[in-house]
């Protein structure tokens, strides 16, 4: 037990190198970083955005106009000119995102019930996603315009029936069931908690699982070609020990690496998503959440723990004999790429795809890899399906096993010295 | 006497190359014995069979009367290794190198505590061993491995190319460190393709050649028995 302490030290000693910490902490303030700069300016678009009104109508018009883009979270500044060239220059100097004219005439007609058409100027400063909403604003705003005066002229043509169910005659209550329950909730709702919980999982799984792999497989080639192997495997040391202090080593850093990438990932996503399902939404869902099961309680917690760390037991066991036969450090990239590809396929096909729609043979595929399993179990956590995450761990278990017996046996053979992908240099 | 290592009829093939063919030599309490020959010549399998790292094709290898396959974990403890040319743990200062070599090989603290400061005393790095082994240059690295390989003062060192790639000062301090050990009662069984050495080193000695032993006997022996000035001119005779 002594010895695989020492060893176990040793390896913890070898990875945590100043190369391996300093970008793993810059990550992390740099996540949190953006999703503070996000969550700043998502806050500002919550507030009113500036539009710049040019009448070239009756007054009347301008107030309609006005209190209808009020009430649709715009701040109006009006401009006083009927020149919509220095229009623009007031917008552009101004920062306004949008300018709307009021053509003449525009309130008479449309009390004739005569169409019309209002202009709007985007000033484009930026090409940035965030800056694309204060523009589907004034969209927004437009069609609060229309619906104003549809109302308007529904009131005087068919004043028996409301403008808004003489428009949305059916509406529509919406369930979502989940296995035996059903509840009164919006599917979209139920969505953006689901992914809220459980976006960044799937994310930290992928990286940590290919970091762990990357770092156990360039450990054991580097010790290979340094000759450091042959200095421990001529020592008064169980060789099973070797191996397991290499697995248990890399373990306790990928956990730690795990956690910190959480930490950087959950306070990215915060940023992103903050606030989404608190206040009053929050509360309205919560009580239908509950009712449909999808809650994660701490024994959900726990399994997808195990599932995550066994993900990175399996992929350490398979990188250890990846890393054997690694010519040289160099080529580790090039012996690791189909551990890469095992990650990579569940990964893509689990996050992005309909998975319950696909083939049997592909499903049977996926379930036979053992990192589809953390992935698969992020989504059975939300309906405590513990008998398919419990089984997915077993199955984990066993292919663990598998791949650290053949290791303790290569270690335990001729091939740890022998074993290559390049057989041109096999003494 | 008890034999510090015998070797009897040892083959070793890889696949379908044969590394060792019928070697056979021993070594006694206080000898350095050396495998000399060129690259390739099967010297390194030899030592790597002896070390217990690779097991033989056939053939036997008693250290201290026991068969290295029948006991290897206790042969370990009597055994230590230095192969060629090989490095250490980059991220480890040299004290923390020797330090975690000497818990392997350690039973307890004031055996831990003995090995070190012979360690310390055969690396000859003093202040040096604090820093990282990344800034050592390669005889550093090497006087540090050698001092790691002997510190548990085993019965036999098996020492590959042990003045590889070193200076004329450093290779002259580390056989300067061998002779001394093998005075003290360390057997050595050493390899290496530089005839001067191996004369000024060895006890006695094996010329191999394509994983056959050609010749074997002390330096002085060989010269005579060829009727050559040095080791090289004997090898030459008899490995063509």
């Amino acid at each position: 037990m002594k010895k695989f302490i020492v060893l176990v030290k040793k390896e913890i000693k070898e990875l945590l190198t100043i190369q391996m910490i300093l970008p793993l902490i810059i990550m992390v303030i740099l996540f949190g970083f953006i999703g503070q700069i996000i969550s700043k300016e998502t806050e500002k678009f919550a507030a009113p955005q500036p539009i710049l009104l040019m009448n070239q109508d009756a007054p009347d018009s301008l107030a309609i106009v006005s209190d209808v883009l009020k009430e649709n979270n715009l701040a109006v500044s009006v401009f006083n000119q009927t020149d919509i060239a220095a229009a623009i220059v007031e917008a552009q100097s101004k920062r306004i995102p949008a300018l709307l004219v009021i053509p003449e005439k525009f309130y008479q007609d449309l009390k004739n019930f005569q169409p019309q058409e209002l202009s709007i100027y985007k000033i484009v400063q930026n090409f940035s996603l965030l800056a694309s909403v204060k523009y589907n604003m004034v969209d927004q705003a437009i069609k609060g315009i229309n619906s104003y005066f549809s109302d308007e002229w529904l009131k005087e043509k068919v004043s028996f029936i409301e403008p808004a169910s003489l428009k949305n005659p059916v509406g529509a209550k919406e369930f979502v069931n989940i296995n035996d329950k059903t509840a009164e909730v919006p599917f979209s709702l139920v969505m953006g908690f689901i992914q809220k919980q459980t976006t960044f999982i799937p994310i930290v799984l992928f990286l940590v699982i290919i970091m762990a792999a990357q770092m156990v497989a360039m450990a054991v080639a580097n010790e290979k070609e340094n000759k450091t192997f042959e200095i421990l495997l001529s020592s008064p040391i169980n060789r099973k020990t070797i191996i397991f202090a290499k697995l248990v080593g890399a373990g306790i850093v990928a956990l730690l690496f795990a956690a910190t990438y959480m930490v950087g990932f959950s306070s990215y996503m915060n940023g992103v998503t903050g606030g989404a399902l608190s206040g009053s939404a929050g509360a309205g869902i919560t009580g239908s959440l509950q009712a449909l099961g999808v809650v994660v309680t701490p024994m959900g917690y726990v399994f997808l723990g195990l599932s995550l760390f066994l993900g990175v037991l399996v992929a350490l066991a398979i990188a250890i004999i990846l890393g054997i036969l690694a010519d040289s450090v160099k080529s580790v990239q090039a012996v690791t790429t189909p551990l890469m590809i095992l990650i990579l396929l569940p990964y893509f096909l689990i996050t992005f795809t309909d998975f319950g729609a696909l083939t049997p043979a592909v499903k049977w595929l996926i379930y036979a890899i053992p990192f589809s399993h953390p992935f698969l179990a992020v989504g059975k956590l939300m309906v405590q399906d513990y008998a398919f995450i419990g089984a997915g761990i077993i199955y984990q278990l066993a292919v663990f096993l598998f791949f650290v017996v053949l290791a303790a046996k290569i270690f335990s053979s001729d091939k740890i010295l022998t074993l290559k992908l390049n057989f041109k240099k096999k003494r | 006497m008890q034999k510090a290592l015998e070797v009897k009829n040892l083959h070793k093939n890889y696949g379908n190359i044969q590394a060792v063919e019928s070697v056979s030599f021993d070594i006694n309490e206080n000898e350095i014995f050396a495998l000399v020959g060129p690259n390739g010549a099967g010297k390194s399998t030899i030592l790597k069979i002896v070390a217990t790292i690779l097991s033989p094709t056939s053939g036997e290898v008693f250290i201290n009367g026991e068969d290295i396959h029948r006991n290897a974990d206790h042969i370990r403890r009597m055994i230590s290794y230095l192969p060629e040319e090989a490095g250490a743990y980059k991220n480890l200062t040299g004290l923390g190198y020797l330090r975690f070599m000497a818990d392997i090989y350690a039973d307890n603290a004031s055996q831990k505590k003995e090995y070190l400061e012979f360690a310390e005393e055969i690396s000859d790095l003093k202040s040096r061993l604090k820093s990282k082994i990344a800034t050592y240059s390669k005889g550093m690295t090497r006087k540090l491995l050698l001092a790691r390989t002997v510190m548990s003062r085993p019965k036999l060192a098996i020492l590959d190319e042990p003045t590889s790639g070193l200076d004329v000062m450093n290779a002259y301090e580390i056989r300067t460190v061998i002779k001394k050990l093998a005075k003290a009662g360390m057997a050595v069984l050493l390899s290496s393709h530089n005839m001067l050495e191996v004369e000024f080193l060895s006890d006695r000695l094996a010329l191999i050649n394509k994983g056959v032993i050609k010749a074997s006997g002390t330096a002085k022996e060989l010269k005579m028995q060829n009727q050559a000035e040095n080791l090289e001119e004997v090898f030459m005779k008899i490995a063509l």
